[in-house]
């Protein structure tokens, strides 16, 4: 197997892992792997791209131990054994699901074995920092920490967690929040890894005050909870009136086959701004949006707050958007940030985004979408980002479908006027094949079936239930597991992707409209384990669900 | 047989609970150790003859104890989901899970393993008697261990398991020990459904 290595230098971002060398093994390959080289027998052309490789698990959402971070809930990835790390990377997919492991999905299936052996084996060579805090070490916390400690862990994860043993992970040191968030996944079965079931009934002899204590001695930090709230589920809100499901924004071609997002515009963004200027309607959803966003960084229970306290052109029942709201504003013809400008002043355009509810599996894990593109990811609670405000006469929200099933195999959504092909194929093919798949597929009846643009797909995801996140009356046996392609294109692809910035989509040159010579762009697609829509190369195995217009 | 059983899908109700009680009965009459037919029914093909049994019996033979071990030592089925107590309760245990895998396999057409609620549940059908009976020196390391200033990680947590397992199952033996036997069992059910999805669609079902 070739592996192809990252081109795109030290720059941030999610693509970042993603664009290396197509998943080719079967999970199960992954599943049983046995790491049997050290760092020095990598291939000195693997270990440079994982250095590299190393800044995109850093730039996308894990801290590097040297920065010395006071917390964050995701783990220091320096220090563990490599096979420890390998498996419990693979583990991720659909079994480790405490916390925020579920995010990892992704880069499972994104990175070959050798890719993610090289990344085990070089953080296995890194040192994770040991910092403890003076007043925590002297703490009362501490010391009942270290009590329980010494007489129920130590014997396997050793001297405060400075395990030498590769069967017990190295815990010394690792960031209090994570810390006290796996022993609570392990005393509720949610962290269900390979191994967990060795630590279960050790997690579940204690509470989460010891926890609290234990993690003391473990980080030598205090364990600090992360924001908690009530949040809007979107359940039971109707849809507004006068719903009509917007276009993407992709213009730009990417393909000589037909059958790609461009090929299919029918609702285009169109926006109207009040007199004011300070809210934006748009004219096919229907929703009416805070023009402006935060224009500070908040966590998700200040964002309730804020949308709560806000008063705009007279209406005060302003809220935080829902996730298919989010995405329904991203232009995908656009890129840092993914929205019209005019309409949204103020659109984040690094790496960070706005909030979104629902929360996603875990009451700390909740959904923004990223404006550099317009990705749909999770996040942890205690993080801050954006915030821009919506509301509906009637309290009405995109949120919840209005599905028919019309007993032929398909199924009709009265809300976005598609219509969907209840039974798919079950193959996995790559973004070509599969939009090739749709336009020559003729299933029930219908000849004229296209691949989804991401907000289609989007569209029938149900972000109140998981694994999988759709309703499975509808669509049953849809699979959690992979994901499912778009017809979208990630617009700025590897070679636009980061400076020098493209222009605007009104100013791009014809060359730029027309980027079918561009092979290393990133297709979307959606993961129906959660909800999340992420880009990934081409040549990834996916499954197909194929759309038309209910006309 | 499977044929014959096949066919008692079609049957009507009143038809189904008598072939339940038949089949009660058959799993008792299975179980009885003198019997040579039986003997040869404990046997691992036996389990493994079930399609639903397919993928248990795939992952087994990939684990140390099916036969990836450097002796080549292969356990019994039975060995560890029958309990090694009295013949009172391995009889019970033998006829009534016997019925069940008939009943199920047959009758209400299970075709697939349902991981996730009988991993949960895996303490109820794994039985720590049947580890013991070959791991005769689990529990006198375990008791030793107790009198040792450096007991390994393995002797010093059975020490505790043997204290705790009879009240919680979470200290029993296959409370912790899971992948001994039918390791990558959930992702092989996972390849499973989706081939059979796959084979379902091409063969036209829409
Ligand atoms: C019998 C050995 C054993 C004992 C005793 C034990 N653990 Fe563990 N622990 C493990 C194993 C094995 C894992 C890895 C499990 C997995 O794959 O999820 C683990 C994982 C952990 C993790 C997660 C580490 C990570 O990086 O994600 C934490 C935290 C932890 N243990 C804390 C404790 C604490 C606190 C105690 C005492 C109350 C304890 N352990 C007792 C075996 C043990
Ligand atoms: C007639 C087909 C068939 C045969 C033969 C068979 N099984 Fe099963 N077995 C099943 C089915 C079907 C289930 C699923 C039951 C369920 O999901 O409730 C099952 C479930 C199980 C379970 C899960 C827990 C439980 O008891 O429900 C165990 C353990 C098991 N079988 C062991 C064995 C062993 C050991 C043998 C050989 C002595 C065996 N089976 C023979 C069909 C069979
Ligand atoms: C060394 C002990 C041992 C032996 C021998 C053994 N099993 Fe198991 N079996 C287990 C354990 C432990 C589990 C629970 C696994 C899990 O939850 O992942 C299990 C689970 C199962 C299940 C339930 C699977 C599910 O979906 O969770 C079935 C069915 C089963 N075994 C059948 C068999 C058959 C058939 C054989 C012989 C081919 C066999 N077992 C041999 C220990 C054993
Ligand atoms: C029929 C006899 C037999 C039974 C029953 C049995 N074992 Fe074993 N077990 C063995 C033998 C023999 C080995 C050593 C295999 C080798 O050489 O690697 C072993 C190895 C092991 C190991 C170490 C290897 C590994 O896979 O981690 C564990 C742990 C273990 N057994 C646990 C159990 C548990 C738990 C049960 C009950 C659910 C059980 N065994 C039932 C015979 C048995
Ligand atoms: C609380 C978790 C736990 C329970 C319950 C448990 N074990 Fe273990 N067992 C371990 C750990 C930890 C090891 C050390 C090896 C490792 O970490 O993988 C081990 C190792 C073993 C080994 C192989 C190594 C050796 O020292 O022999 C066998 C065999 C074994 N256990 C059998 C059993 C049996 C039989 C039972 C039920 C009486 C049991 N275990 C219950 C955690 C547990």
């Amino acid at each position: 197997m070739t592996v192809k290595t990252n081109t795109l230098g030290l720059v941030g971002g999610l693509s970042l892992l993603m664009a290396g060398a197509a998943w080719a093994e079967e999970p199960v390959d992954f599943y049983s792997y046995k790491i049997t080289k050290t760092w020095d027998d990598v291939d000195p052309k693997i270990q440079a791209a994982t250095r590299v490789n190393s800044f995109g698990c850093y730039a996308g959402c894990h801290r590097p131990s040297l920065e010395g971070v006071t917390d964050t809930v995701l783990p220091l990835l320096e220090g563990y054994d490599a096979q420890y790390m390998f498996d419990q990377w693979v583990d991720t997919d659909n079994r480790r699901k405490s916390g925020m492991s579920s995010e990892m999905k992704l880069f499972v299936y994104n990175n070959t074995i050798e890719e993610m052996e090289a990344i085990a084996l070089y953080f296995a060579g890194q040192d994770r920092k040991w910092d403890p805090k003076p007043e925590v070490v002297a703490s009362d916390s501490y010391a009942r920490g270290q009590a329980i400690y010494d007489k129920d862990c130590k014997i396997c994860h050793g001297d405060q967690g400075a395990s030498e043993d590769p069967r017990y992970p190295h815990i010394k040191g690792q960031m209090p929040a994570y810390l006290f968030g796996q022993m609570v996944a392990y005393a509720d079965y949610s962290r269900n890894t390979r191994d967990a079931a060795k630590m279960v009934p050790f997690a579940r002899m204690y509470d989460e005050d010891d926890y609290k204590d234990i993690v003391a001695y473990l980080s030598g930090m205090f364990y600090k909870e992360a924001p908690k709230g009530e949040y809007i589920t979107g359940i039971g809100m109707p849809a507004p009136k006068g719903f009509k499901m917007p276009d993407s924004g992709q213009i730009q071609n990417f393909t000589d086959d037909f059958g790609e997002d461009s090929d299919y515009i029918k609702n285009p963004l169109s926006y109207t701004v009040s007199e004011s200027g300070l809210t934006t309607l748009d004219n096919n959803t229907q929703l009416m949006w805070e023009r402006d966003s935060s224009r500070f960084w908040v966590d998700p229970v200040e964002a309730r707050d804020y949308c709560e306290a806000l008063e705009l052109d007279g209406y005060t029942d302003w809220r935080v958007p829902l996730v298919k709201e989010a995405a329904s504003i991203a232009d995908l013809g656009d890129f840092r940030p993914a929205a019209d400008t005019e309409a949204f002043l103020n659109m984040p355009r690094g790496s960070s985004g706005i909030w979104i509810f629902p929360v996603s599996d875990h009451p700390d894990h909740a959904w923004h979408v990223g404006f550099p593109d317009g990705h749909t990811m999770g996040q942890h609670s205690a993080s801050t980002k954006l915030v821009r405000c919506v509301r509906a006469d009637g309290g009405a929200a995109y949120h919840n479908n209005d599905f028919a099933d019309n007993g032929d195999g398909t199924v009709s959504d009265r809300l976005t006027g598609l219509l969907w092909q209840q039974n798919i194929d079950y193959v996995r093919r790559n973004w070509d094949d599969a939009l090739n798949h749709c336009q020559n597929l003729d299933y029930a009846g219908r000849t004229d079936w296209r691949s989804p643009n991401l907000k289609e797909l989007m569209s029938i995801v149900n972000y109140n239930k998981q694994a999988p996140s759709i309703d499975e009356t509808f669509f049953p046996n849809t699979p959690a597991e992979l994901f499912f392609w778009s017809n979208s294109t990630h617009v700025a692809g590897p070679v636009h992707g980061f400076r020098p910035l493209l222009d605007r989509k009104k100013d791009q040159s014809e060359e730029l409209m027309d980027r079918r010579g561009v092979h290393d762009s990133q297709k979307w697609m959606v993961d129906f384990q959660l909800g999340g829509a992420y880009g990934a190369i081409r040549e990834f195995q996916a499954w197909t669900r194929c759309v038309t217009y209910d006309d | 047989m499977k044929n014959t059983f096949a066919s008692i899908r079609a049957l009507s109700w009143p038809a189904l609970i008598i072939v339940a009680i038949i089949f009660g009965a058959v799993g008792l009459a299975l179980a009885l150790p003198a019997s040579q037919t039986l003997r040869s029914l404990s046997k691992n093909e036996y389990c493994a003859s079930c399609h639903t049994m397919e993928p248990v019996a795939e992952t087994f033979a990939h684990s140390s104890h099916g036969g990836n071990n450097d002796s080549g030592f292969v356990a019994d089925c039975v060995s560890c989901h029958i309990p090694k107590s009295n013949v009172v309760e391995e009889l019970w245990v033998k006829g009534t899970s016997g019925a069940r895998h008939l009943w199920g396999e047959y009758v209400t057409g299970i075709t697939e393993l349902d991981y996730d609620r009988l991993h949960d549940m895996r303490t109820e059908y794994v039985y720590d008697s049947g580890c013991l009976s070959c791991h005769k020196d689990i529990e006198p390391r375990a008791i030793a261990a107790a009198k040792q200033s450096d007991p390994s990680p393995a002797d010093w947590t059975h020490a505790i398991a043997f204290e705790k397992k009879d009240t919680d199952s979470d200290w029993a033996c296959s409370s912790c020990h899971i992948d001994i036997a039918h390791p990558g069992l959930k992702w092989n059910l996972i390849d499973r459904k989706y081939d059979a999805l796959r084979e379902a669609a091409a063969g036209g079902n829409n």
